[in-house]
């Protein structure tokens, strides 16, 4: 194989490579968000049903976020909440609203 | 080459196809033995908000408040469903009902279709809300979706239908009344297959070499396959049946097709899919016969060697997409979708534009550097005397084992992506 060939060859596979890696990527954020978003709804609806409120902050439910951005705030002074984490966004509501 | 040797290559192939196809759909199979997400809490709270506690029983999934009184039932249309497929697979769905036996909502919960059509089927609230309010016992009875003012979702007709069905189903099963799926025909379907007798008209008939009587066929075959929106051999359709297998109760005629485009060239040398029926095959070949040569890029024998490979590696790729449900739109690798702009997603409405665009200075550009689907048909077909063990059938046999291997390892490699 000449050099021009290999050079060739080496850019189209280096894409794929790259893409496919990047897809893996994605693959992998999206599994983490699911399964930290499961194990912080779990964590919430436990806290709720002991404490009969939400949350002011994260700081009082355990969970592993995974190196995940978390976002969390409570809605319509008190009465709901809602938190995304990585892809996955959810609110929460008591049964009054 | 010895008559032997010619057919133990035809049976290598073959065997590599068969194979890969094997070993994709048991990856699938096994997920879905193991059964897929039981219902959670959280999924029920979403439509009954004073949900507390679930009880799996037989009669369904029995729902408490806090207080424990029963507040409803849910049900899971898996595995009942799991026989009712769409474009490429099954699709499972979540009912909650009141105690009264009422619907008081729907979701799509999985599903084996693409990606785009199940967001507009979980987004068309038009379509879920149309089944609250309805009897569980009396949509059993149900044999004619729009007589019941359920209307598919445009665009996302297949898995709408699917999902509509599965959640009948799921009520028919319930009652003990399932029925044995019965084969549905199309009026799509006789243009398939007078898509089909024109084809082999063209390939096997005398009428092959009269190149006037060819290209009336071709462009009949063009405008039937364009106007009446017929699915074109693509890799998401060869994808989601690899998965989820074929949908032979509502697409047997379309899979019948599909499986002659490959068995034709593998038995008799000829590429009939390509040469006779592929859209977009003839509209580059057109572009090259009114486009002057002097356009034409001239590649280097180099660059053409390396882009040979672009195909392969697609394909390739298009495996570990299958395999490790990649994000990824299978429908975005191939320009096909776009022949029905209202079906493609912009990647690939560029991806159309882009091929003819480069199509019109590097002759059939996109079927020799750009078409997993015609690299896939080239591999199967038989090259006649000519034909010997050669570096792509080695290159196919390496990506079987490697699929095996990764196939083994898949969820430990999930696993280790969490």
């Amino acid at each position: 194989m000449n050099k021009k060939k290999a050079l060739y060859l080496g850019i189209i596979a280096s894409l794929a490579i790259a893409f496919t890696a990047y897809l893996f990527y994605k693959k992998s954020l999206s599994l983490k968000s699911e399964a930290s978003a499961s194990e912080l709804q779990k964590a919430l609806l436990s806290y709720i049903e002991k404490e009969e409120k939400y949350p002011v902050d994260l700081g009082e439910i355990k969970f592993n976020n995974r190196n995940l951005k978390v976002s969390y705030e409570v809605l319509e002074n008190g009465r709901g909440c809602r938190f995304t984490i990585g892809s996955q966004s959810l609110e929460l509501w008591d049964e009054k609203r | 080459m010895s008559d032997w040797k010619k057919h133990y290559l035809k049976v290598y192939r073959m065997g590599i196809v068969l194979l890969t196809v094997f070993t994709i759909y048991y990856v699938h199979y096994q997920k879905s033995v193991r059964g897929k997400s039981p219902v959670t809490l959280q999924e029920v709270k979403v439509h009954l908000k004073n949900a507390a506690k679930l009880s799996f029983t037989e009669n369904g999934i029995l729902i408490f408040d806090k207080d424990g009184a029963n507040i409803g039932t849910a049900y899971s249309t898996s595995p009942y469903s799991d026989k009712i497929k769409g474009y490429a697979g099954p699709t499972e769905s979540l009912i909650v009902l009141s105690p009264q036996k009422k619907i008081l909502a729907v979701s799509l919960r999985s599903s084996g279709d693409t990606p785009g059509h199940v967001e507009d089927v979980k987004n068309d609230f038009e379509f879920i809300e149309r089944w609250q309010g309805k009897g569980f016992l009396e949509i059993a009875e149900i044999e004619d979706l729009e007589e019941h003012e359920i209307w598919s979702v445009s665009g996302a007709t297949r898995t709408s239908e699917c999902m509509a069905w599965g959640i009948i189903e799921r009520s028919r099963a319930f009652q003990n009344k399932s029925k044995p799926l019965s084969m549905k025909f199309q009026w799509k379907d006789a243009v398939v297959a007078l898509v089909l007798i024109l084809a082999l008209i063209a390939t096997f008939t005398k009428l092959k070499e009269n190149v006037k009587w060819r290209t009336i066929i071709r462009w009949a075959i063009f405008f039937l396959m364009v106007l009446f929106g017929i699915d074109l051999l693509c890799l998401a359709i060869m994808g989601g049946w690899t998965k989820n297998g074929i949908p032979i109760h509502n697409m047997a005629v379309l899979a019948g097709f599909i499986l002659l485009m490959f068995a034709i060239p593998w038995t008799t040398r000829k590429q009939i899919y390509c040469q006779q029926i592929c859209p977009h095959g003839l509209i580059q070949e057109t572009m090259a016969q009114k486009i002057p040569s002097k356009y034409s890029w001239k590649l280097s024998k180099e660059l053409k060697w390396a882009l040979k490979f672009i195909p392969s590696i697609m394909l390739f790729f298009s495996l570990l997409v299958l395999l490790f449900e990649l994000p990824f739109e299978l429908s975005d690798l191939e320009v096909f979708s776009a022949w029905y702009p209202t079906r493609a997603s912009t990647v690939c409405l560029v991806l159309f534009v882009t091929s003819l665009l480069i199509s019109a200075f590097i002759p059939k550009g996109y079927c020799k550097y750009a078409c997993p689907t015609g690299r896939f048909l080239e591999y199967v077909r038989d090259a006649g005397k000519a034909d010997k063990f050669g570096f792509a059938d080695k290159v196919a046999g390496l990506i079987l084992v490697i699929l095996i291997i990764l196939a083994f390892t898949a969820n430990k490699i999930e696993a280790w992506l969490v």
